[in-house]
């Protein structure tokens, strides 16, 4: 019942059921790829942040940090926008597929990244309060 | 007549000198008739040079112009020696002079003694370093050999050391033992194999940074804590020695008394301390000891069982509950047949006559007690050499170019036993050059070999030539990221102290270091609502953090941070607020 919450789930069973084969792993979208790239440093900033804010001994030298953790937090929703935005386009996608039209395989490499990224971006906002 | 080598137990608290004469070794004893002199050296205010004796006697009146346990200096890095009892410089310089200048005062006297005692000049020497002492501290020791005008022709393994003197009287036997040394600030243990003649060694493990000293450190901070100790700063040099009188006499009584006389000028503490204290205080850095024994007999495969012996050398041992602990791991009544603080000594004699012909009979084999290997990708270290092979030996790598054209690869060189290369001690970085090729088709072949003294040698081997030369390591640069030197630091505070008062002053410290330029940097920005009153009292907080830091009193420096956080506390709130306000306000706006 649960994977089917994720769209990546959904596609999956979806998939199993109409006994559609397709390579798990492989290329993914490239502008995706570039995506991602962009993401990378930006979740490394998160943690070397994290790491300070959890060194900090006083007040004082946590408060010095807050209007980066706030600029940081702004930055981490605004990429979680943007991959609620892929994620949504993708499903989107799906009506065309049952149509038989497209790569579901593809689209479903697609969404388990765009889903990871969420997970790891969900995990830094977290982290940040 | 075979020319003369000495050997020399350079350690941590005392040091010897000894010979091989006529077929025997024996330890030379100076003008008082002592075999063994204290590593101390004062630089007197009138002036004048003291080693030994005469340098630990001044400690009392000048103690801030004798160096003591220099060893734990040797080779180290800024950052990751921690509460030394005089100031340290930047390079770890101490009174103006590197370590090694102030060890080769040592090796001076010693040499000194041994010219005095043989009637002529000696000019080459043994010395021994704990085994577990890494490359850059076994060349520091060179260094300071050469520096005293000796000829360093074998660095030797103290453990080997004393299982030579130990093994001297048994040469038909075949026989498995255990060197249990702990000195004044080293421990190591050595299993070996001794089979006529041949002293093979199986195993070693150690921890450089554990001795005597940790406990008397751990003794000085616990009589303090109570009674009305807390004025008084239990780093003193003068306190740390009564400590370890204390330690020592508890070895053979019951209870002693702990007594720092007119402290102030006018006041006196004193404290009645029991033998069950100092037991309890010792047992976390007796664990450790524990740990590495049964660390280095898993290594050597040896069950205690299988062992003929358990050798304990080192003055530590004298204390009854290490005796106890020893037993307890190895199901056997230790061997205490060594002179506890000889021994060392007399095994380097002998290697050195082995040398220079004047004893024979005897081959020793010892063993690296460091994995030596080179960063791979994703910051892995690549073991070439395990820890444990026996010495010399050597391995070789083949490097290759990744990209086209490329012309030299840079190449770290890590010793440890860690996954991560940067959890492991760094050697040094050399440079491998290629010749200009398509990637993947320049070769260079690298060779590692460490001699008979542990130390490393790196040649590389063009393959086109056959031609091999000796690239140069090239020494870490002292600027060590300030991450790898925080990690350093806060390691050791982890793992070089057990102690209450000491790990409150390091934690007051560093929380002071946050602060103060924190709150610098708020004042000067002046604006931030902080108002006349309140600024006032950071203020005034803050001149009491930096008289404590000046002072260098745990307890003090606590408090005092404890009140400046609480004072700049409302700053701090505001700040949040304001960034959060800040940060809505952006939001709104886009
Ligand atoms: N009777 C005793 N009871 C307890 N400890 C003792 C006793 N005698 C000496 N020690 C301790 O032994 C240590 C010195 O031992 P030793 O001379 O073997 O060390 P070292 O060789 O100078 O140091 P290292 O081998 O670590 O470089 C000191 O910490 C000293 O306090
Ligand atoms: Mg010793």
């Amino acid at each position: 019942m649960r994977r089917l919450v994720s769209p990546a789930g959904r596609l999956q069973a979806w998939m199993a059921a109409r006994g559609v084969a397709g390579d798990p792993r492989g290329a993914i979208e490239g502008r995706l790829m570039e995506l991602f790239l962009e993401l990378g440093p930006v979740l490394q900033r998160a943690d070397d942040l994290r790491r300070q804010r959890e060194a900090a001994r006083s007040a004082l030298g946590r408060a010095l940090l807050e209007p980066r953790a706030q600029e940081m937090r702004d930055e981490l929703e605004a990429w979680q926008e943007r991959l609620d935005g892929e994620v949504a386009a993708h499903t989107a996608g799906f009506a065309a597929l049952e149509r038989g039209e497209g790569d579901p395989a593809r689209v479903l490499r697609d969404l388990r990244f765009l889903e990871k990224w969420q997970g790891e971006l969900r995990a830094r906002f977290a982290q940040l309060w | 007549m075979a020319e003369t080598i000495v050997g020399i137990d350079l350690g941590t608290t005392n040091s010897a000198i000894g010979v091989v004469d006529s077929g025997f070794p024996i330890l030379l004893a100076n003008e008082d008739g002592r075999r063994v002199i204290p590593s101390a050296v004062a630089y007197g205010r009138d002036g004048e040079l003291r080693v030994g004796e005469a340098a630990r006697r001044l400690r009392a009146l000048q103690p801030d112009r004798v160096v003591t346990s220099v060893k734990r200096l040797m080779g180290r890095r800024p950052g990751e020696v921690d509460d030394y009892p005089l100031p340290l410089g930047d390079d770890l310089s101490v009174l103006g002079r590197s370590p090694e200048e102030v060890s080769a005062e040592i090796l001076r006297e010693l040499r000194r003694i041994a010219e005095w005692r043989l009637g002529h000049a000696v000019e080459k020497a043994v010395i021994t370093v704990p085994a577990y002492f890494h490359e850059a501290q076994r060349a520091a020791t060179k260094r300071a050999g050469e520096l005293a005008g000796l000829e360093v022709v074998r660095i030797l393994n103290e453990p080997t050391a004393a299982a030579l003197a130990y093994g001297l009287d048994r040469l038909d036997e075949r026989s498995r033992v255990a060197v249990y040394d702990f000195g004044g600030g080293t421990f190591d243990l050595s299993v070996l194999e001794l089979a006529e003649g041949v002293f093979q060694v199986l195993a070693t493990r150690g921890d450089t940074a554990l001795g005597g000293d940790d406990i008397d450190r751990a003794l000085a901070a616990w009589c303090l804590a109570r009674d009305g100790g807390a004025g008084i700063d239990p780093g003193d040099p003068r306190v740390l020695e009564e400590a370890e009188r204390v330690k020592r006499v508890l070895s053979a009584e019951e209870s002693a008394t702990f007594r720092v006389p007119f402290y102030d000028g006018s006041r006196s503490f004193e404290r009645e301390v029991r033998r069950a204290d100092l037991e309890r205080l010792a047992a976390p850095v007796i664990e450790r000891t524990i740990r590495c024994c049964r660390q280095a007999m898993s290594d050597a495969g040896v069950a205690p069982a299988e062992l003929d012996a358990v050798v304990l050398v080192g003055g530590s041992t004298r204390i009854p509950a290490v005796r106890v602990a020893v037993a307890a791991c190895f199901g056997r009544e230790p061997d205490v047949s060594q002179h506890p603080d000889e021994a060392v000594a007399l095994g380097a004699a002998i290697q050195a006559g082995v040398m220079s012909g004047a004893m024979s009979r005897l081959v020793l084999l010892d063993v690296t007690p460091l994995s030596l290997g080179v960063e791979t990708f994703g910051g892995l270290m690549n073991v070439l050499i395990p820890r444990n092979s026996t010495i010399p030996c050597k391995a070789g790598e083949m490097f290759t170019n990744a990209a086209d054209g490329q012309r030299g690869m840079r190449i770290r060189v890590l010793q440890g036993e860690r996954e991560m290369a940067r959890d492991n001690w760094e050697l040094g970085k050399f440079e491998v050059g290629f010749e200009p090729a398509p990637k993947g088709k320049a070769r260079v072949g690298v060779q590692f070999r460490i001699d008979e003294n542990g130390m490393l040698e790196v040649l590389a081997r063009d393959t086109a030539t056959g031609r091999d030369s000796v690239l140069e390591i090239r020494e870490v640069a002292v600027a060590v990221d300030d991450e790898a030197v925080e990690a350093m630091v806060s390691e050791s505070v982890e793992h070089a102290f057990e102690d209450m008062a000491e790990r409150v002053f390091t934690e007051a410290k560093l929380k002071a270091e946050e602060l103060l330029p924190a709150v610098a940097a708020v004042l000067e920005e002046g604006g931030g609502g902080v108002a006349a009153d309140e600024r006032e009292e950071i203020e005034a907080a803050v001149d009491a953090v930096e008289a404590a830091l000046a002072a260098g009193e745990a307890n003090r420096l606590k408090s005092a941070v404890q009140v400046l956080d609480q004072a700049t506390e409302g700053v701090a709130a505001r700040m949040v607020e304001r960034a959060m306000e800040q940060a809505l306000a952006r939001k709104l706006e886009g």
